[in-house]
This record gives C-alpha cells, structure tokens and sequence, in this order.
C-alpha cells in the first residue's frame, strides 16, 4: 500500500468516525411529510399514504413515451436519469425504460444496444432491444466489456486474464486468450479495441498502468507493449491508430497521444493544461479534448469552445470526428447557473443540463438538447 | 476506529412485513450509512438528510425485488443522491469563493488534525465521481466490480478512475508539503 492510500484510508476512518457508534437516529421521514418521528401509528398513517400515491407516482414514471425535446441531429445515445433515479435510454426517436439492473450501455449494436446488467449473483452481457426486451450474450461472470471497432463483437473479461470475444449477433464464443501475465493481484482491465487489436493491461501496486498488451484475435498475435513513463490511464480510438494517454509527472498533467510501432508506444507532442485530466480522442483520432477546448493532435493547435458557461459536467463526447458534445448546467433561461444561497444550494431552480455540440474546427457551439424534469444526462459513445 | 460498512453490499434476509424490515434496516444501518455520506457531501446535516431520503425511497419501492439487496440498494441511494447534492453545490461554488464549504467544523478540524486535514483539502478537489470511487474502494473496500455496480459505471472505468484519482491525489499531497 502506498502512503497515500495510507493517508486516505486513514482520513476516510477518520472522518466516519466523527459519526459516533451512538449517533441517534432521528425518526424516519415520509416523503409527504417532514416529521422525525417514527412510530407504529405514523408508520401505518405513511403506508396508507404511499400506497394511495403509488398509483400516481407508477402512473407518471410511466407515461406513453412522449418525444423529448431532441432536435434532429442529435447522434449518440444517451441515458436520462431522473431526480427520482428512474432512467431512460434515449437514441433517435426510441426510448427505453432502463431498469435498476442495468449497470452499463455499452453501446449501439446490431438490433439495439449491448448492455452490461446484474443478475442475481453476477452481471452478463445482453443486447436491449427497443421494446424493451434483454437477449443474453455470453456467460454470467463477465466484466469490462469492449466493442470492436464494427460493433459487431465484444471482448470481455473472465475470471482474471482471461479475454473472450463473442459474436454480438449470435452470442457465439469466438475465441479467447489467457493473457501471460505472472501477477496475479490484480485483475486484467480492458481499455478498448482498435485496428491493432484488443488493449490490456493489468495495474501495478500503485495502481499505475503496467503490462500492456494488445491481443489481435484475428490472427491471435499478442504484443507487449511498453508503456509511456507514469501513464495514468489511456483510451483506444477504435477507428484509428491513436492511443491518447494522461501522466502527472511533477505538477504537470497532460495528455499525449501516441500510436504502436514495433512495440513501443511512441509518443507525440504533450498538452498539459490542468484540465488535461482524462484522454479523451475523437473517433478518429485527429483530436484530444482538454477540458473546455480542443486540440489538434498533429498541428498542436488548441480551439477554445465557445461555450457560455465554465464546463462543468461530465467528460466531453466525440459525435464524430468534427463535433464534440459537452453538458453545462445552466438555468431555465438558458443563462449559466449562478449562487443563490449561500451554502450552495440553488434555492429557487436547479440547474438543466444543457447538451451542446461543439464543431471542432471552429470551436462554435450550438444547444441541442436541453435534459426534461431537471434529469441528469450521460452520453453514450457512438 | 470505525467499523466501515461490512455487511452493506452482502444478501441480509429482511421480514416480509414492509415497517418491521424498513425499520430494522434503519435501526441497524443508519449511522453506517450517515458515514458513508459524510465522507461524499462532508456535512452531517444533509449525511443525514440524505439518508432519510433514502430511506423514505426505500420505503416507497417496498418490496424490492430481491430483498437481500436491500442495504446495497439504500447505499447506491445515498451515493445518488450525494451526487446530485454535489452537483447542486458545485453549480454554485463555480461563482462562489469556496472559503464557506459546509461542514468544516472547528470541532471537526480539532478530530482529524493537519495531517488529515490536507487529506480532505485534497480528496475535495477531485471531480466527484473520483472522490466516490476512492470512498468507495478505500472506506468500503469494494472491489472495482462492486464499486462499477454500485455506481452504474463499467469496471473499467472504475479502476480507470481509482487509478487517475490516486495518482492526483499524491500529487496533491505532495504540493500541500
């Protein structure tokens, strides 16, 4: 263990235990009520009254499926969670109730999108129809799923190293490969596939990128390959050579993207910026995304995005190869979300997540989606 | 030293009648679950608050499909609802001087001492989905399969994200020497 993980786990042991062994818990609040106290008969007032709203509440957590306000264009999948955590897979014109099960949207596939779901002792792979309805691909027991470059397979983990591929149409086995590796404390992490193959590694003791490889199914050829000093993580663009990866070396964080020659990850020029926090490369592997701008791999050229508001959501989202798509928060009006209390919480609104998409040449940035009913929004890859 | 949450996450057979398994659950794992809150949201009145949300979801989903998964279900809850918690805050904070954060108590800052303390300062600058990777994976012990489920992210992305996040963290660390 390291001394920051020391350090943490100490901290977090710490800070729980400012909650003490006899912290008193007060009364259980309903949600129509704000009372903390719990008692038998205010137990039975609370289930009478839920039960009469259960109706109402089944009945608006499934409307017929009305069109979200998604302007034509608007080209990955992406999922709609509400405040009340029920969430819908969006993509087009179809919507699909997503159930607590399901952990992953993997991606588009053939007849609708490969999930990764729990079962009630492990988790699979499936494919998620549009009427809703789940076929299985492969066993239980499988993790870190990733689509080849076509979408048409996907390479998953079992057990510990070893990497299976399965036909997504037939939910055939391919082929597999136990992956040579001697250590066996950590599990093997998939990070994508590409034209060159399926990336793996395992993470070192300090949970730093290490024996990497990447497995041709194909031709079953396995290539080591020697990672970049101090890589946090890396990305794979599946439509091209570009391996983009993240280091913090000293006080500097940057991205790099490099390509496979002979075994060797050659690097290009860095980007380091404070935002340069996680690699994120277009499909075609011709730009990063670094923070709230872009940047030209080969000409070093960085595009702001001309975005309204600080970028505050989740990681940026290639659409293609000339667009990035980013989420803000921002008010009713369209305006950037702005304090209103002084303890944080927007007291009159909460902020709508605001999908934007962003030309990559330009950096001009146009609304597309503006997220319903105050739900969150996740962006799906294409 | 505290216990941290071991029996959140495992199969714990509840009664079938809805107040007796809900009240049960809320006897035994209320303040476990306060931690795991304070840790993401760092003030212990809305830990609590946000707990009793929980809770009162729970109560309205009765009976869970499984109800073995009742504890894992109130903790993806918490986390959940921390998160949106956060979001709210962050909004604000992005226009706000982030001097007044909640929750950071004189008597707070009396228990966890300066060493600790920089620790927090630097757990509370990561992006938030980090920040509940590393709680979960350090305070839980959870392996990046339960924290991917736990979190709805793939596994993947949890390691990747433990990874980078730690590797931040040091570097955080190292800067507050």
């Amino acid at each position: 263990m390291t001394d920051t993980e020391s350090r943490l786990r100490d901290y977090l042991q710490a800070k729980a235990a400012t909650i003490p062994d006899d912290a008193e818990a007060p009364g259980l609040e309903t949600p129509r009520g704000r009372s903390r106290v719990w008692t038998p008969l205010l137990a039975a007032a609370a289930v009478a009254v839920l039960i009469a709203s259960a109706a109402l509440v089944a009945h608006l957590h499934n409307p017929p499926v009305a069109p979200d306000p998604q302007p034509p264009g608007l080209r990955v999948p992406y999922v709609l969670t509400a405040l009340d955590q029920q969430r819908e897979l969006h993509d087009g014109d179809q919507v699909v109730e997503l159930n607590e099960n399901v952990a992953e949207v993997v991606g588009r596939v053939s007849g609708g999108w490969l999930i990764h779901f729990n079962t009630a002792t492990s988790a699979q792979l499936g494919v998620l129809a549009a009427d809703g309805t789940v076929r299985p691909v492969g066993p239980e027991g499988v993790t870190r799923p990733v689509l080849s470059p076509d979408h048409t397979q996907v390479a998953v983990v079992q057990g510990i190293k070893q990497v299976q591929v399965y036909d997504v149409a037939s939910g055939r086995l391919i082929t597999e490969r136990t992956l040579p590796y001697e250590a066996r404390l950590h599990e093997t992490n998939l990070h994508g596939w590409n034209q060159a193959g399926i990336w793996a590694s395992k993470a070192d003791r300090d949970q730093r990128i290490s024996q990497l490889l990447v497995w041709q199914p194909t031709t079953g050829r396995l290539t080591p390959v020697t990672p970049p000093k101090s890589v946090d993580a890396i990305d794979v663009a599946p439509q091209s050579s570009a391996i983009p990866f993240a280091t913090t070396v000293g006080k500097q964080r940057c991205l790099t993207s490099a390509h496979l020659s002979e075994g060797r990850l050659i690097p290009g020029s860095p980007f380091c910026s404070p935002d340069a926090t996680n690699p994120v490369v277009s499909p075609d592997g011709a730009t990063l995304a670094v923070g709230d701008a872009v940047v030209d791999i080969r000409t070093g050229k960085r595009t702001p995005l001309q975005l309204a508001a600080a970028h505050i959501s989740e990681l940026p989202t290639f659409e293609d190869a000339d667009h990035v798509l980013v989420v803000q928060a921002l008010r009713e009006d369209g305006r950037p979300a702005s304090p209103m209390v002084s303890d944080g919480t927007p007291a009159e609104e909460l902020p709508h997540a605001t999908v934007f998409r962003c030309a990559v040449g330009s950096g001009a940035c146009e609304k597309v989606l503006v997220a319903p009913d105050l739900k969150q929004i996740e962006l799906i890859e294409p | 030293m505290t216990e941290p949450l071991a029996s959140i996450g495992t199969a714990v057979p509840v009664p079938d009648d809805t107040p007796a398994a809900v009240t049960r659950l809320y006897r035994e794992h209320w303040v476990g679950l306060v931690r795991l809150a304070v840790l993401m949201v760092d003030d212990r009145q809305q830990a609590e608050d946000l707990v009793q949300e929980a809770f009162a979801e729970l109560y309205r989903r009765w009976p869970l499909d499984d109800s073995g998964k009742a504890l894992a279900y109130l903790r993806t809850t918490v986390l959940n609802r921390s998160r949106s918690a956060l979001r709210r805050r962050r909004v604000a904070r992005l226009y706000t001087p982030p001097a007044d954060r909640p929750g950071a108590s004189a008597e707070s800052e009396v228990v966890l001492g300066e060493e600790r303390l920089e620790v927090q300062r630097a757990l509370s600058t990561l992006p938030r989905r980090t920040r509940e990777v590393l709680v979960l994976r350090y305070y839980l012990d959870l392996s990046h399969g339960e924290i991917a489920q736990t979190l709805g992210i793939s596994e993947s992305t949890a390691r990747a994200t433990a990874s980078r996040g730690l590797a931040i963290l040091t570097e955080q660390l190292k800067e507050s020497r």
